[in-house]
């Protein structure tokens, strides 16, 4: 074998040499034109001879360590040299240049480096050659130097070229330094020195000398020893054991969303150890967020939600790689993006993102995650698992168009800023969809699952048997109509297939005033003008415009005229108030109070009667207050609570 | 199979709602509810009349479009039949038999 390594050093390393002896023999030739270029000849084949004597002698001692390295590797049993192999391919992927496991290696390449670095003509063969050989080392194909490695030959004399540049401008600052007699010469020219031998490192990919020699080898674990430590709780589970972490170190895990559920799911994936995990989210940190997206800090207000969170699991897990798309995703990005994952997690919070998470995760071929909650409750889901349409795939999971072929209207779902929601019950969700997750990378064939949590039930879990994959679907099945194309052509417009928005646009511009007009009314003539606030009860409570009256909406959706009835008896009992007041509407933000003066202007008794009688008094209707609560305080009493 | 009922001629279910729903229904989530046992044409009952039922009877709310579209449940709420998927029962179709539980979910999308 060592035999073999000798020759195949001989054949590759010296091209250059052969080249010159090549060159040489006819220089022979020409020596009986010119005893002159004889002389010149044989003192050039004698620094040849020199030249390669240095090059051999130290193509040896390389060749000699590095056999020695693979004899002690073929003693290693079957088991520990897979296993070996496996964390050492991760420690070369590892992009934060972590410590070698064996010192000794790295003491030796370095001392083989400066040398090389002293025959500077031969760097690119010696650099091949320990490549190439380190490849095989790592388990990679091929003998050692059987095939010339081109690109790296390029990248090497490319690198070469670029550290030429520098040293010329070392040279001009050095000679000027020089003529002036500067005792700077002597900094500079061990900067220089310094900089040549970081920037070859570099290019050799060798970790730097100085932190493998600081550390005290005795008292430090080695990189593989940390990483039992580290994953050992949830390695020496049988669900997972040392094959499961080797799959969860592979794998690669994207998180869309990072708010109520992407943060727990990000944060114990990357405790895990799993091998990238891509974070996605457009927005930024909202005090209203704190207490329930547990990434981020009361000083991360008002920064990108990616960078934060990136910065926070960092300090969960350094050893993984993160992937930061700090942007909204859109139709057209998605299955460029996934294609880069091996599971996807749907942790954002609109219909329109599910719909088009689902079609890409789909076009993609990749599993997907599903959760969502609202106020106490929330819904899981495992979609497209197994992925669809792979040879006509008998036991493909549903997809989330299989579940759901049509939207639900935009005004029968609520925003998690309008109907509140609990941080442990997001939490609980954001969860179960990491368990699921870790699930899907280490026993792929776990079945499709459907659970709804239920924060305040006598039965909080509950699982349901949800087996509805579609054979029409337009996403899914064999009759499928959207492509990857098309997603990607940006031509399907999700927000429109969802309804778009509600329209709120009920009112003619005269029934609408700002919070300051309706201030100067109230103001001016209190006998003859009333607010009253259709919030619910419990928002009512937190804070309200002073002197206003509580008619929750879902009161008049129940029933305009009844709702009449009761805003009449409430207002009955307002001893202040004049013979013929005029009522106007005010919600949070002023949306809902327009629909409900429109349904109150529509109800049965105010179109017979264009007034609300009860009691002693007549009622006109008035006008919905622009801005709503939210513009009252902002506008006029900042002392109202910001909930 | 004809619907069972009991010798009222009326069934006794259990329906219940969530993920919102429970807004439009009083605000309470179960029901113990007692509703004939054929339908206006004189039909077993099916999911279809219990659906229609609801509506007229249990839902006090004046946005019936928040629970019915066309006929039957909007798009985006997902009934179960004693747990399992009315799609696999039939759906609409499914004829009602006493004690039979509905669940009526209304899918969410916050995160």
């Amino acid at each position: 074998m060592e035999q073999d390594e000798d020759v195949d050093m001989t054949a590759t390393s010296s091209p250059s040499l052969l080249k010159r002896n090549a060159s040489n023999s006819s220089g022979d030739h020409d020596s009986k034109i010119s005893a002159g270029l004889d002389q010149e000849a044989m003192e050039e084949e004698e620094s040849n001879r020199r030249e390669r004597a240095v090059m051999e002698r130290i193509e040896q001692e390389a060749s000699a360590k590095l056999d020695e390295e693979i004899r002690q590797e073929e003693k290693m049993n079957r088991k520990e040299r897979a296993a070996r192999e496996q964390l050492e391919q991760e420690i070369i992927e590892d992009k934060e240049g972590e410590e070698r496991e064996q010192l000794n290696i790295e003491e030796k390449e370095m001392l083989l480096m400066d040398k090389a670095i002293s025959v500077l003509p031969s760097l690119p063969y010696f650099h091949h050659h320990i490549i190439s050989k380190r490849r095989r080392l790592d388990g990679g194909h091929g003998m050692v130097d059987d095939v010339p490695d081109v690109s790296l030959f390029k990248n090497t004399i490319q690198t070469l070229e670029s550290v030429i540049e520098r040293l010329k401008s070392d040279l001009t600052r050095m000679e000027a330094a020089h003529a002036r007699g500067s005792a700077e010469l002597g900094r500079w020219w061990q900067e220089s020195k310094e900089k040549t031998r970081i920037e070859l490192k570099e290019w050799m990919k060798l970790p730097s000398r100085k932190a493998g020699k600081a550390e005290d080898q005795d008292s430090r674990p080695s990189y593989r020893q940390s990483k039992y430590q580290k994953y050992g709780r949830q390695m020496c589970m049988p669900e997972i054991g040392f094959d499961g972490q080797i799959k969860l170190t592979k794998s690669k895990v994207l998180i869309v969303g990072l708010g109520g559920l992407g943060c727990p799911a990000a944060g114990y994936l990357a405790r895990a150890g799993v091998g990238t995990l891509g974070l996605v989210d457009g927005d930024t940190v909202e005090t209203s967020n704190l207490h329930r997206q547990t990434l981020y800090l009361e000083e991360d207000v008002g920064q990108s939600k990616v960078l934060t969170a990136y910065g926070r699991l960092r300090q969960m897990n350094s050893r993984i790689h993160y992937e930061r798309y700090d942007y909204r995703l859109t139709p057209e990005k998605a299955p460029k993006l996934f294609d880069q994952y091996d599971v996807i997690l749907d942790c954002t919070d609109r219909q329109s993102s599910r719909y088009f998470i689902s079609d890409a995760a789909v076009v993609t071929r990749k599993p997907l995650v599903h959760a969502s909650a609202l106020g106490t409750m929330g819904q899981f889901m495992v979609l497209n698992n197994p992925p669809s349409l792979i040879d006509g795939n008998a036991h493909q999971g549903p997809c989330y168009r299989c579940i759901f072929p049509k939207p639900m209207r935009p005004e029968n779902s609520r925003s998690c800023a309008e109907a509140g929601v609990l941080g442990p019950v997001v939490g609980v969700m954001g969860i179960v969809m990491a368990m699921e997750a870790i699930k899907l990378i280490t026993q792929p064939n776990s079945t499709p699952w459907y659970m709804i949590y239920n924060a305040y039930s006598k039965e909080p879990f509950k699982m349901l048997n949800l087996n509805r994959k579609n054979q029409n679907c337009v996403a899914c099945s064999e009759k499928c109509t959207i492509t990857r194309e098309l997603l990607e052509s940006g031509s399907l417009d999700y927000d429109e297939f969802c309804g778009g928005r509600i329209n709120y646009d009920v009112l003619e511009d005269h029934q609408r005033m700002s919070v300051r007009d309706c201030k100067r009314l109230m103001d001016s003539k209190p006998q003859e003008h009333v607010l009253v606030d259709v919030r619910d009860k419990v928002q009512f409570d937190i804070g309200h415009v002073k002197g206003s009256i509580n008619l929750p909406i879902s009161t008049i959706y129940q029933s305009p005229d009844a709702g009449l009835g009761a805003l009449g008896q409430e207002l009955d009992f307002q001893p202040t108030l004049g013979k013929n007041p005029t009522v106007h509407f005010i919600c949070r933000y002023g949306n809902d109070s327009r629909l409900a003066l429109r349904q109150i202007l529509d109800s049965q008794r105010i179109r017979e009667h264009g007034t609300l009688d009860y009691g002693r008094r007549r009622y006109l209707m008035g006008m919905d207050v622009i801005g709503g609560y939210d513009a009252w305080r902002k506008e006029i009493d900042p002392w109202l609570p910001d909930y | 199979m004809s619907t069972q009922s009991n010798e009222a001629g009326m069934v006794l279910l259990e329906v219940e709602f969530t993920g919102g729903l429970e807004l439009l229904f009083s605000n309470q989530r179960k029901h113990k509810i007692s509703l004939p046992g054929s339908d206006e044409k004189g039909q077993p009952a099916t999911a279809a009349f219990l659906v229609r039922y609801l509506c007229e009877n249990l839902m006090k709310d004046t946005r019936k479009e928040m629970f019915v579209m066309d006929g039957t449940v909007r798009p985006g709420i997902l009934v179960l039949i004693n747990d399992a998927d009315w799609e696999l029962e039939g759906g609409d179709l499914y004829e009602l038999k006493e004690n039979d539980n509905f669940f009526f979910i209304s899918t969410l999308h916050g995160g």
